[in-house]
């Protein structure tokens, strides 16, 4: 469940970066490297995004031989559009209007 | 560098498994999927991350128990150590005619036994006093299994100095006691700390 409320300047810079290339796994370094989030800041919101059904996650094999799976990260369906509806609204808007409010699920 | 990033990180995942496990786990597996620099400034940032995660009121009290058992016992540990070595190396001392300088009844009290009674303390209470100080370090750590384990090692020795007539039934009761009551401080702050955990892991 998504929520209507405005997300937190660090979860749109983080929306934001994931948007980029929506449909590309990412993982919790190079987000990190992306957004200036640190890990203990990154991986709650990435929690809590997975949970309103944002994010999808899933360790992938590493490029790396003999290192374990990654976790990697990206959007959803649901995701692509509350992230652009939130990175093209003004700063002070406190909800999405019209048909860019996010779905609920 | 890499070694040195796996410890911390495996610390950070350790801090915060119980409470996140999937976090832990993700943050973990990066540092081992990072060049040797990286992964030292991400292990770091883990580390943080973990301590802040885990900071309470209630683990703050919890740690500084923990420690404060730890210094007690430890200083117990080595107080053995050192009196009992020091008791050896003055009958040595004596022994090889070089009188040290100590009270008269002090020398006396060294002249009172043989020789191997004093190697026999020496031995006996040194590792009393090693395993107290191991099980000191183990209390700092929060290592509560290992305190149990090291505690039911010292409470057999104990009862060995006591069938052996060293110290007396008194002195083993005693040392009994105290390595129970850390034992039980042990077991209880252990109980404390997973309970606070799990009711982190609820929020």
């Amino acid at each position: 469940m998504s929520s209507q409320r405005r997300p937190s300047p660090q979860a749109i810079q983080l929306l934001s970066a994931l948007l980029v290339e929506a449909r590309t796994w990412r993982y919790g370094y190079d987000l990190s490297k992306e957004t200036g989030l640190g890990a203990g800041t990154l991986y709650p919101l990435l929690d809590r995004l997975a949970k309103q059904g944002l994010l999808e996650s899933e360790w992938l094999p590493s490029e790396l031989e003999g290192r374990p799976p990654r976790h990697a990260y990206r959007l959803t369906r649901n995701g692509v559009s509350f992230a652009q509806t939130w990175q093209e609204a003004p700063k002070h808007a406190d909800g999405p209007r019209g048909k860019l409010r996010p779905a609920r699920s | 560098m890499r070694q040195l990033a796996l410890i911390l990180g495996g610390w950070a995942a350790r801090l915060m498994h119980p409470v996140r496990p999937t976090q832990a786990l993700a943050m973990y597996a990066e540092i081992e999927n990072l060049p040797d620099r990286a992964a030292l400034v991400w292990a770091l940032g883990c580390l943080a991350a973990a301590c802040r995660l885990r900071a309470s009121l209630l683990a703050a009290l919890i740690v500084g128990a923990r420690l404060c058992v730890a210094l007690a016992a430890g200083l117990f540990g080595y107080v053995h150590v050192w009196s009992s070595t020091h008791n050896l190396w003055f009958k040595l001392q004596i022994m090889s005619g070089v009188s040290p300088k100590l009270p008269a009844s002090f020398i006396n009290g060294l002249n009172s036994q043989p020789i191997d009674h004093w190697v026999w303390i020496c031995v006996m209470f040194s590792t009393l006093g090693i395993l107290h100080l191991i099980a000191a370090a183990m209390m700092a750590l929060g290592r509560n299994d290992k305190v149990l384990q090291l505690s039911v090692v010292v409470i057999g020795l104990d009862l060995l100095m006591s069938v052996a007539g060293l110290g007396g039934l008194t002195l083993s009761a005693i040392y009994i006691g105290l390595i129970t009551l850390m034992a039980l401080v042990s077991a209880g702050l252990a109980w404390l700390w997973r309970w606070d955990e799990r009711r982190m892991a609820l929020t």
